[in-house]
């Protein structure tokens, strides 16, 4: 053949580069005028298209189902920096402290389901549709949609979380009865409408700014608390102080929660508060993760929180400046209920709760405490981090 | 500095075909999300990107490649290993969706059976991009990109029909 004589065979690269139109123009012009006259390129062009269309086919077959469009809602700040409703960190942060207050017992078959080991991915679609369930059957829920399409906060495990937060306060309130009505205690925060419960989930979901999520989470929970008893549980102090845990490898992902993140300490003042000091991280993960702090001896400070499904104790000490320690966090089947203050707070500790400040002190030894409820939990995670302290965002 | 606009912008492009890029990658999601996002919040922090596109998908690689990758690949193979029961469950004749079901699980497993660099570069490709930013975000020659391309799609499809023919000989054992 007239081709073989000119030995520019094009190698099966070429082939795959010129049907997938990467050649530049001399280049499939030779191959094209090539295959044009080789009797044996044409068959090897035809078989390449076949793995091309075939290769394409099998990589779609992989697709579980549409990967929906996600808004990028978290940046859109600027229309919610003007008005005077807007949501800063600091409020969602007090509104999910106000979430953990009212939802305090919850979701043990949730998260347990969550997390049965043998079939994870199959437990986890169940426990999707049951939340979609909720979320259709109440306006409060419902409220969580949108909202949990924003990139920041967006994991389908957050409204799940929050969905089930919201069940099961608004099961739990007549039962528990805790209190009369009160609001938020938002500085700047608006009046109020009749239930005292900010009407954040009347702004236009597609603002949602990035820690909206969460003071929707606290509307809605109260709504449904209001709506159902008539009464919402936390009268939460302002007082906070903030923190940015960082860590030298911050490509983890840990539990849940990606590195850095910031976090928000605050005291309660509700009555009903046994723990008396709540923690909020206002970072990353915006209000999906909620816990417990406390003081302990030593001006060491302890974290307890979770990220849906996983537990996370730290106790951090002071190092100059800064607060270093380590995450400790596993995988759990527990209830938000178990996620207890480790070391519980003395009552010393507690008065000076919200006026935490780092400390010049040596550094010290790093003492890790495991919630006895997380024993039965399976895979630990640990990571060297260093706490900075930061304003609280505004 | 990559302004917030504009990671806005490549937010609104990128970020669909970077999750749907992972969550092949990955055969998990809620981890193509996580990392999606985290890929994002470093392109903030980055004062220039010059090939946008390749510079999100290789850092979104290496992400998945870091430590969550044990991760992963442990909840994969739960997933492979509750696909191919439920695939060797059925004893009605297969209906259209756990044909689907079968088919997933033998195309994770082909996709699973490619080398790195092959994968990486074949669902690139299928996510777009250009030879050169394939070449880019993997480090190759430009002039590679077709021969790994032409090889994962040969050992992919190779692997695949394998898998298939292996399947179908299985049932037809079983049903004389």
């Amino acid at each position: 053949m007239k081709a073989e004589f000119e030995g520019i065979h094009p190698d099966e690269g070429t082939i795959h580069a010129w049907l997938d139109g990467e050649l530049d123009a001399p280049d499939a012009a030779r191959v094209e005028a090539h295959v044009a006259t080789c009797g044996s390129c044409a068959e090897r062009v035809a078989e390449a298209r076949g793995l091309i269309a075939g290769a394409s086919r099998v990589v779609g077959l992989l697709d579980e189902r549409p990967v929906p469009l996600l808004r990028p809602t978290v940046l859109a700040t600027t229309a919610a920096k003007r008005s005077p409703w807007r949501v800063t960190p600091m409020r969602s942060a007090i509104a999910a402290l106000l979430l953990v207050a009212a939802g305090l017992t919850l979701t043990r078959d949730r998260i347990a389901m969550e997390f049965t080991p043998a079939v994870p991915t199959a437990a986890g679609r169940m426990a999707d549709s049951a939340v979609l369930a909720v979320a259709e059957g109440k306006d409060a829920a419902a409220t969580l949609a949108p909202s949990s399409s924003a990139p920041q906060v967006g994991r389908p495990t957050d409204s799940v979380f929050a969905s089930a937060v919201a069940k099961r306060v608004a099961q739990d309130q007549p039962a528990r009865g805790v209190g009369a009505a009160h609001g938020i205690a938002i500085p700047d925060a608006p009046p109020t409408p009749a239930a005292n419960v900010p009407t954040l989930n009347a702004e236009p979901a597609r603002e949602v700014s990035r820690g909206q999520m969460a003071a929707k989470l606290g509307a809605a929970t109260a709504d449904a608390a209001a709506d159902k008893a008539k009464s919402s549980v936390a009268q939460v102090a302002a007082a906070a102080t903030c923190y940015r845990i960082t860590s030298t490898d911050t490509t983890r992902l840990w539990g849940g929660v990606v590195l850095p993140m910031e976090i928000a300490l605050a005291s309660t003042a509700a009555p009903s508060d046994s723990n008396g000091a709540r923690l909020a991280i206002t970072g990353v993960r915006g209000g999906g993760t909620i816990g417990s702090w406390s003081r302990l001896p030593g001006d060491r400070l302890s974290l307890s929180f979770r990220a849906l499904g996983a537990t996370t104790v730290a106790v951090l000490a002071p190092a100059g400046q800064r607060l270093a320690g380590t995450l400790s966090s596993r995988q759990s089947t527990l209830a938000l209920s178990e996620v207890v203050v480790t070391g519980a707070a003395s009552p010393v500790a507690r008065s000076r709760a919200d006026s935490l400040a780092p400390r010049a002190v040596a550094g010290r030894d790093v003492s890790l405490r495991r919630d006895s409820a997380s024993a039965r939990t399976a895979e630990e995670r640990r990571l060297p981090v260093v706490a900075t302290p930061i304003d609280c965002p505004q | 500095m990559v302004t917030p606009e504009r990671l806005k912008t490549l937010f609104d492009t990128y970020h669909q075909p970077l999750v749907r890029f992972l969550s092949r990658q990955t055969g998990d999601r809620d981890l193509a999300e996580e990392v999606a996002q985290e890929t994002f919040v470093r392109a903030l922090k980055q004062e220039t990107i010059a090939s946008e596109r390749s510079w999100l998908f290789a850092v979104a690689m290496n992400l998945v490649r870091d430590e969550a990758r044990k991760d992963a690949r442990r909840r994969r193979r739960l997933e492979l290993m509750r696909d191919e029961a439920e695939a060797e469950s059925v004893v009605q004749p297969a209906s259209t969706s756990m044909e689907r079901d079968e088919e997933r699980a033998l195309a994770r497993q082909a996709v699973e059976a490619l080398a790195d660099r092959d994968r990486d570069a074949l669902l690139m490709r299928e996510e777009g991009l250009s030879y050169e930013e394939i070449a880019a975000a993997l480090d190759l020659s430009v002039g590679s990109v077709g021969t790994t391309l032409s090889r994962a799609r040969r050992r992919l499809m190779e692997a695949y029909e394998a898998l298939q023919s292996a399947g179908s000989a299985k049932r037809g054992e079983e049903e004389s």
